[in-house]
């Protein structure tokens, strides 16, 4: 699929992830009242082992994390993985009123909650902006992992006879804090005419706005 | 009288965009496709009547971008374009003295008005 993106349609994606990760953003930092400090989204083509390498890239040697994920359907169809830093979870937790022990069920809830916010938010921007709508299934936590693990098969299996072709992932911190949070897409190949279309309609939105 | 308008963004898209809004104006636009591009197109002499600059971009980025043009155009209207729109975000570029903040995606209407403003005297 992303062999027939153009430069244009991959920019314009990569500026709506941006614009899309922002509305998130602003939405995590009103919930947990700190500032998030987003970094800018990278769009790249899923070519089986270069998967891994492309979704792992930003995390931190040595660092462990907890991530749900959560699929999308609609004509942008794919899965999301809401990733953060183990060391994150409890200052957020208490943050917002969430038991001071860090049970494991806690950690579910919370990082379950926040991949809900933010993917919904960022992919429902995304598919509106492109001319659609996007359904989200639940959350569903995907456990905690050393970044050396990180088990990018299963994230990306969005479907047997349906393996993603395109990647997008951006990465975000919260001020005065070294932990770190990801956003990755997996978008479905059955997407690829949608997206080629609605990409190439928003351009021309752009280029020929009169109001 | 044509007016030089300077575009930062990464996204040739958003800068397309903003450039589409301006057409009626007859301004002369400059684009560039990062916070030290920007700079190095100031600091070789131009001269614009507007900055319109992303926030989110590869390299020092656009806070860092306001701070030093500030530093040597504290003056110059600079409007900021950007889809984080978090309080502190917003009271940072208000301290780094942004002239203002558009909301992404820009509309034509805030573009065009912002740069009424900063030609109008």
């Amino acid at each position: 699929m992303d062999a027939a993106l153009t430069e244009l349609e991959l920019d314009a994606l990569r500026e709506l992830m941006n614009t899309g990760v922002g509305k998130s953003a602003r939405s995590l930092s009103e919930l947990l009242g700190r500032p998030v400090v987003l970094s800018v989204p990278f769009v790249g083509a899923l070519d089986g082992p270069g998967a891994g390498e492309f979704f792992s890239r930003e995390f931190k040697r040595e660092a462990s994390y907890a991530s749900a994920a959560q699929d999308f359907s609609g004509p942008l169809a794919g899965r999301g993985l809401f990733v953060l830093s183990n060391d994150e979870c409890s200052s957020i937790a208490s943050l917002i009123g969430l038991a001071p022990e860090m049970t494991e069920g806690v950690v579910v809830d919370l990082v379950e909650e926040l991949c809900n916010l933010v993917l919904v938010s960022c992919v429902g921007f995304i598919a509106g902006a492109l001319g659609g709508k996007a359904q989200f299934s639940s959350p569903n936590f995907t456990g905690r992992w050393e970044a050396g693990d990180f088990d990018c098969a299963s994230f990306t299996t969005v479907g047997s006879e349906d393996a993603p072709r395109l990647g997008l992932r951006t990465s975000f911190r919260f001020k005065d804090s070294e932990a770190d949070g990801h956003l990755l897409l997996a978008i479905s190949g059955r997407s690829g005419s949608w997206l080629r279309a609605g990409l190439a309609s928003y351009i021309e939105g752009l280029l020929c706005s009169t109001t | 009288m044509a007016h030089d308008v300077l575009i930062v963004d990464d996204s040739m898209v958003a800068r397309m965009a903003i450039k589409n809004f301006l057409s009626t104006t007859g301004a002369s636009i400059s684009e560039a496709p990062s916070g030290e591009a920007a700079l190095d197109l100031l600091a070789k002499g131009l001269r614009p009547a507007i900055v319109y600059l992303d926030l989110t971009m590869p390299g020092i980025g656009g806070a860092e971008t306001l701070k030093r043009i500030r530093a040597v155009s504290p003056a110059l209207p600079v409007v900021v374009i950007t889809a984080d729109v978090q309080a502190q975000t917003l009271e940072e570029l208000g301290a780094l003295g942004v002239s203002g903040v558009i909301r992404k995606p820009a509309d034509k209407v805030s573009v065009l008005a912002w740069y009424g403003r900063a030609t109008a005297g």
